[in-house]
């Protein structure tokens, strides 16, 4: 039981630190799809890391899963 | 004993899972159409495709939305293969995708380096048809009777495309619009407050003034150092424009337009400082001094902590700075 709760206490710790961080770094909108980020790129986290953000189908920064 | 152990570590497997990951798919016609890739066929160019729905379905490419032809290509083509690299890059090009364009090129390049005269001639081209785009972008902007937006489009031809033919036509346009379009910016205000720019504020006003002409000027220079140096003044300008409104708010505590202008005024300076300070974060960034760029981008949110342009320029400098500047 001493170590579920030491689990529950790890994750809210570390879920809390995410938020924080999530906060920052989502403060930048992603931008794909517009003129300026085709010249400029986008300043969004998830482009910034390589990743496609899911939520804009315009979004190029990343690739597609698909099983060979 | 065992149960919460085993629970715990359940929950912990739970959590690590990545959700499902959806992918977006763009067709030509704009549809948008959720789901995952199942295959590519690369003779046959065409996507299988499994929609939310639970409908497979096949595209070849010619029927998607270029953005998504280059995503299904981007995933296909491994970084390591310098000529498919190179190919993708000039499908991003003629997409209009220039800074992908830009990013592919470095990478032909590393992963082939006896590519490196293709790419260097491909990438001639792609300043030429984005110099060419921007002015397009600064024509139309203009003709719809929207300097800012021009004014815009002009810049950024100075500051990324500095080499290219339009940067003269570019530089020419922005000395002759760009003062215009900020005193515009502050038309309104003049009426309102006309007594008191021909007393209490005509220091303030003609500081912004010179602010406005010292930030066009820098644009238009053809050194940096020079350019930086007006900035620079610019942003002292910047500093006497607030105290001077700082000190008619004290002044005139109980006038109503004095106190319902400041704040106005406050704002139209400080947006002008914060593209002097990202104009500057600009330069030293293309210089690759990092450190510099970032203490700029970092003044410019101690002036708007909101300001979207200045959140992604600093996000871009510490990329910049983390994996080096994409060359154009």
């Amino acid at each position: 039981m001493r170590s579920f709760l030491l689990l529950v206490l790890v994750l809210a710790c570390s879920a809390s630190l995410a938020c924080r961080s999530g906060a920052r770094r989502s403060e930048v909108p992603c931008t794909c799809g517009t003129a300026e980020a085709d010249f400029h790129g986008c300043a969004h986290h998830l482009c910034l890391a390589g990743q496609r953000n899911p939520d804009n189908p315009d979004c190029v920064c990343g690739t597609l899963t698909i099983p060979k | 004993m065992l149960l919460p152990r085993t629970a715990s570590l359940a929950l912990l497997a739970a959590l690590a899972l990545p959700a499902a990951a959806q992918e977006k798919i763009k067709l030509k016609s704009g549809k948008v159409v959720t789901g995952r890739a199942t295959a590519y066929d690369d003779d046959q160019k065409i996507l299988s495709f499994r929609t939310d729905a639970g409908e497979s379905v096949q595209w070849p490419l010619d029927q998607l939305d270029s953005r998504s032809v280059y995503l299904v290509y981007a995933s296909v083509i491994p970084k390591e293969n310098g000529k498919g690299q190179l190919q993708l890059a000039n499908f991003a090009r003629d997409a209009g995708l220039y800074e992908h364009a830009a990013r592919r090129y470095g990478y032909a390049r590393e992963a082939d380096p006896s590519l490196a005269a293709d790419v260097e001639r491909e990438g001639a081209q792609l300043r030429r048809v984005a110099a060419e785009a921007c002015m397009a972008k600064a024509r139309e902007a203009r003709q719809k009777g929207d300097e800012k937006e021009a004014q815009k489009w002009l810049t950024t031809i100075l500051q990324r495309l500095p080499n290219e033919p339009q940067a003269a036509e570019a530089a020419a346009m922005v000395q002759e619009g760009y003062a215009r379009e900020a005193n515009a910016r502050d038309d309104a205000l003049e009426q309102k407050m006309a007594g008191l720019l021909e007393k209490d504020l005509k220091k303030g006003k003609e500081h912004y003034d010179k602010m406005i002409e010292r930030t066009r000027d820098g644009l238009t220079a053809r050194n940096d150092g020079k350019a930086e140096s007006l900035w620079k003044q610019a942003l002292k300008d910047g500093d006497v424009v607030l105290e001077e409104i700082e000190r008619l708010a004290k002044k005139y505590p109980d006038d109503a337009r004095v106190q319902e202008g400041a704040p106005k005024y406050r704002q139209l300076t400080i947006e002008q400082m914060v593209s002097v300070h990202l104009h500057l974060a600009s330069q030293y960034t293309v210089k690759s001094s990092f450190k510099a760029a970032m203490k700029e981008a970092n003044a410019a949110l101690a002036l708007d902590p909101k300001s979207g342009e200045a959140l992604a320029a600093r996000a871009r400098i510490e990329q910049a700075s983390n994996e080096g500047l994409i060359d154009w």
